[in-house]
């Protein structure tokens, strides 16, 4: 039989990589603290910056994700899987931002800027042509109305599903629901997505 | 038409993701040879999933990580510090604070560095040279105001 000390041990061991570091920081360990920045810095704006629709905010949401991160580094108990607890928090902050109808005041701000204004960007030699490059934003821009027009929770459910990779379980542990809700909300979604974006086959 | 497979959901979209199993892949793709339905669904699904795959997010700030650090800084600095910091950022980010800040520089720049060095005197030989420049310039000018007085008086006489 084990003792508790063993268990502790043997728990710890198990313990998924992410969960081991973040055990590091609340022992005072900031490197691993960077490490999982390092690691988790661009899944987690790239997520906000399709949930909100923009750089700025995205960023400005992630910066307070792994603010969270570093508060609850004294409290952190590895009861779920580290990528679990992250996007529970960046999904947390993005629906409240979208909750608070931030993003129409800030959609119609940037439709404001966006009239009669043409994007300057360094661009190298090699650069496709511009029926390639308006091909590519019209598309783009099709797959974001997409996107944006999802309810926020199902939006939420397909970019940890598509993009991150996230099983049904995670999601539900992310979004605060049963597994059988996020497959109803994934699916749900796809539906939507795959009516709106036949056109683009 | 509808087939029972399309329905399951759950399928269609594990296929479309590639997170399918072997042998359930090599049902399905059994079965989709003979189902138009299933066709048609798992191409309308392969078309959202290369859609989304198109979908590029934007490149990161090159200063998110200092920021950040900036934020974790400033939380664990003591009270007074941490408001006399945000205090100085609050007052930084309006606009007319850091232009008048600059103007205040320059003026006080120009008040308190030290004037300019007198010139340095030149030397005696280029002086002397100059001074006969000059002197043989206002004897050419004298010549000619002459000159130009003579012709006018010759040319109003044979008028």
């Amino acid at each position: 039989m084990k003792t508790g000390v063993q268990q502790t041990v043997v728990g710890v061991a198990a313990l998924e990589h992410d969960a081991q570091l973040m055990l590091r920081v609340r022992e005072g360990d900031q490197a691993s603290f960077g490490l999982l920045l390092e690691k988790y810095r661009a899944p987690v704006v790239h997520f906000l910056y399709r949930m909100v629709q923009n750089q700025a905010v995205a960023e400005e949401l992630a910066q307070e994700v792994f603010l969270r991160v570093y508060r609850s580094r004294t409290s952190y108990e590895p009861a779920a899987r580290f990528t679990t607890w992250l996007f529970r928090i960046a999904t947390h902050l993005a629906l409240n931002w979208l909750r608070d109808g931030k993003h129409e005041r800030l959609q119609e701000r940037l439709d404001e800027e966006g009239e009669g204004q043409t994007v300057r960007r360094d661009v190298p030699d090699r650069r496709p042509s511009a029926e390639q490059i308006l091909l590519k934003r019209v598309r783009r821009d099709e797959i974001r109305a997409a996107i944006a027009a999802l309810p926020a929770k199902q939006r939420a459910a397909v970019l940890m599903h598509k993009y991150q990779e996230m099983d049904y379980a995670q999601i539900a542990g992310a979004l605060g629901c049963s597994e059988s809700a996020v497959k109803s909300l994934l699916f749900r979604a796809y539906e939507t997505l795959r009516a709106r974006l036949r056109r683009l086959a | 038409m509808r087939c029972p497979e399309t329905d399951n959901q759950e399928l269609l979209v594990a296929y479309g993701a590639g997170r399918l199993g072997s042998r359930e892949t090599a049902k399905l793709e059994a079965h989709l040879a003979e189902c138009e339905a299933c066709r048609v669904a798992c191409a309308a699904q392969a078309t959202v999933w290369k859609a989304l795959d198109g979908w590029e997010a934007e490149p990161l700030a090159s200063d998110f990580d200092a920021r950040l650090l900036a934020r974790i800084a400033s939380e664990e600095q003591p009270g007074w510090r941490r408001r006399w910091r945000e205090w100085l950022r609050a007052v930084a980010a309006r606009p007319a604070v850091p232009a008048f800040a600059a103007l205040f520089m320059v003026v006080a720049g120009f008040w308190l560095l030290p004037r300019g060095a007198p010139p340095e005197p030149r030397a005696d030989a280029a002086l002397v040279r100059e001074i006969e420049i000059i002197e043989a310039t206002l004897d050419d000018l004298e010549m000619v105001k002459e000159l130009s007085g003579g012709d006018r008086g010759e040319g109003a006489r044979s008028l």
